[in-house]
């Protein structure tokens, strides 16, 4: 065969190694039938725009310490239940009927957002109008507008215009994220922002926002006088016009891990998303990377999306969030299940390093085992591959050369395999800023989805 | 069903239409994923990514059979989008652990080792985009038609980065 040839045939054999990868079927179709299920519901949005960051939140000066809390709940005790406010704070409403899913401004559509307009001018004659707000029990939506009739300046399409919270009677909710779309002609942008929940106390409440243009913009010919400068808009609020908790139920369970545990506490499923909040007890170093992408909420069976998770550690002790996408019509049956959690094993290894080698050496941890195929330089870098289950990472891992020893850059090459057992591992290369000879390799942990498969139910009709 | 019977139903809203057309062919799609992110996890994230882009968009197609090779560009764009994401500059992660493999077994060629090597080099020269061709060709079977309308080029270009891209490859022909 001429080398011709060869070289074509030994392209095509490059099909084969591709080929090796089988999609996982079950989890394909169970992902799949959940995005789509999402889309679904969430079809109806007109609107699709950048994602702006997550703003940075500039503290709003309160004078409300952990005192005024327990007044709160002094008072709360005194008023009379017949206030509107109350209705959605302790009622846990649960009506087949009425477990609608929706878009934010499906909601509004329905009727059941406030309308604001709220007009402010900014500096530069944009015009910043608040149009409606939706509040429910876990966040704040407010929807908004700029315009300007020459057009709106590139800073503010690019978010310069930053949302930063709301105050008000007992309320201090900040800025969570937004959406925003600008309109083909430039001279308009609307935009969605999410803040945390407000008081169903407050009557007035107050948008705070920093326009870093009108401090140093020279770039505008038109300027306007008596416009906005405190970076504050005040507008009414209705709280009885604030959307009903769907369900609200307390959990209390706990999930016992090999080290600590989680304590599930509440689940408050509102018409604009679902929360599921509780408690850590973990040490330091577990809580440092604790996150509970392992806790799946399935409901009638399919998994519901989960946005993101949030902890603190404070006076409260260590407290976590996790938010998932509205129910969906028709709930007949809720589970909530802890399928993994990020654990860390110290492990004290050094491991002699050689030349690359097809056939590697096996190191064994209470069961996890961690193939080690040697070294292979590459101009600046040093590369050790290795290969473990996926799910399974090194930490604190450095090498030592006939130089010195020196720290992981970063991995790179990784490749999937999956075994007879149905079990994915996962092969990469551990990269080091090093041209010397490498000796050994040290590793001071192991870090890992440890399973659960704990599953409780919450709902059951 | 035929295609033609599933893109309809999939138009009308069936999810379960939708769904088969896509598990129909779910390793061909998860395999081209994997080649451009290098892993199955973003893989199936693409995956997931593309379904919600074609039951948003699927109204729009009108040629029944285009459905795989319209959902493949899909495909393919939101895997470059996600690499952009996370600032890679190298279009198939997958490129170099697939050459590293089938370099060094001496089983698949009478390539000497010098002449290994020096092919290691060649396909280091090789740009993304004629990587990219090289890969779609010998590693998923697409004819070159197939590739320019999954990449959205011109049908000339595809010709063209694979005869440039084998060109230099071969150059270790003349050095035997």
């Amino acid at each position: 065969m001429n080398k011709q040839n060869e070289l074509e045939n030994m392209l095509k054999q490059g099909k084969q190694i591709v080929d090796r990868h089988q999609v996982p079927e079950e989890e394909l179709d169970r992902r799949l039938r959940a995005r789509l299920q999402a889309t679904v519901e969430r079809y109806d949005v007109q609107h699709v725009g950048k994602l702006n960051a997550v703003q940075k939140y500039k503290p709003i000066s309160h004078r409300w310490k952990y005192i005024a809390v327990l007044v709160l709940l002094f008072i709360t005790i005194l008023v009379t239940t017949q206030h509107q406010a109350l209705a959605y704070i302790t009622r846990a409403f649960f009506s087949h009927e009425q477990l609608v899913s929706s878009t934010i401004e499906q909601l509004y559509k329905e009727g059941k957002g406030q309308d604001l307009d709220v007009t402010v001018m900014l500096f530069d004659g944009t015009v910043f109008t608040l149009n409606w707000i939706v509040a429910d029990e876990n966040q704040t939506i407010i929807n908004y507008t700029l315009n300007h009739e020459l057009g709106l300046s590139q800073a503010y399409i690019d978010g310069d215009l930053r949302l930063q919270g709301i105050s008000g009677w007992f309320t201090n909710a900040r800025f969570k994220h937004g959406t925003t779309i600008t309109e083909d002609d430039g001279k308009t942008l609307r935009g969605t922002a999410y803040f945390a929940k407000v008081s169903p106390f407050a009557k007035k409440l107050v948008l705070h926002f920093d326009d870093s243009r009108a401090k140093d913009d020279s770039s505008r010919t038109q300027w306007v006088t008596n416009y906005n400068n405190s970076g504050e808009i005040t507008f009414k609020y209705n709280s009885s016009q604030a959307l009903e908790t769907v369900l609200k139920k307390s959990i209390r369970h706990k999930f016992t891990l090999a080290d600590g545990d989680i304590v599930v506490q509440k689940i408050t499923a509102t018409p604009t998303e679902t929360v599921v909040i509780g408690k850590y007890h973990l040490s330091d170093k577990l809580f440092s990377i604790a996150d509970l992408s392992g806790l799946k909420l399935y409901v009638n069976g399919v998994e519901l999306e989960q946005y993101g998770s949030g902890k603190s550690s404070g006076l409260n002790g260590q407290t976590f969030k996790v938010r998932y996408t509205v129910l969906p019509k028709n709930v007949q049956e809720i589970k909530l299940v802890l399928e993994y959690f990020m654990t860390v094993q110290p492990i004290q290894a050094t491991w002699k390093l050689d030349a690359y080698n097809e056939t590697p050496t096996m190191y064994e941890y209470d069961n996890h085992k961690i193939y080690v195929y040697g070294v292979t330089q590459a101009n600046e870098n040093t590369k050790v591959i290795i290969k473990t289950k996926a799910g399974v990472l090194l930490e604190n891992v450095t090498l030592n050369t006939d130089d010195g020893v020196t720290s992981l850059i970063k991995t790179v090459d990784q490749m999937e395999f999956v075994d007879e057992n149905g079990e994915v591992w996962l092969q990469r290369s551990l990269v080091f800023s090093s041209k010397s000879k490498a000796i050994e390799l040290q590793v001071r942990g192991l870090k890992f989805e440890q399973p659960y498969y704990e599953s409780i139910t919450i709902l059951n009709k | 069903m035929s295609i033609e019977q599933l893109v309809k139903s999939a138009q009308l809203g069936d999810k379960e239409a939708l769904l088969t057309l896509i598990m129909n062919e779910k390793n061909r799609y998860y395999r081209l994923a994997y080649s451009y992110l290098g892993n199955g996890e973003d893989a199936m994230d693409a995956l997931e990514d593309m379904i919600a882009v074609i039951y948003e968009k699927i109204g729009q197609l009108k040629k029944y059979d285009a459905f795989y090779t319209w959902s493949k560009s899909i495909l393919v764009n939101i895997c470059k989008s996600m690499l952009r994401k996370q600032s890679k500059h190298v279009l198939i992660s997958e490129w170099e652990d697939v050459w590293h493999d089938l370099l060094k077994k001496q089983a698949t060629t009478s390539f000497s080792y010098e002449q290994r090597m020096e092919l290691n080099e060649d396909i280091k020269q090789l740009s993304e985009e004629q990587r990219e061709t090289i890969v779609l060709k010998y590693w998923h079977d697409y004819d070159n038609s197939t590739i320019a309308k999954i990449l959205n080029i011109p049908l000339g270009t595809v010709k063209s980065r694979l005869n440039t891209a084998l060109k230099n490859l071969r150059k270790i022909m003349g050095k035997e």
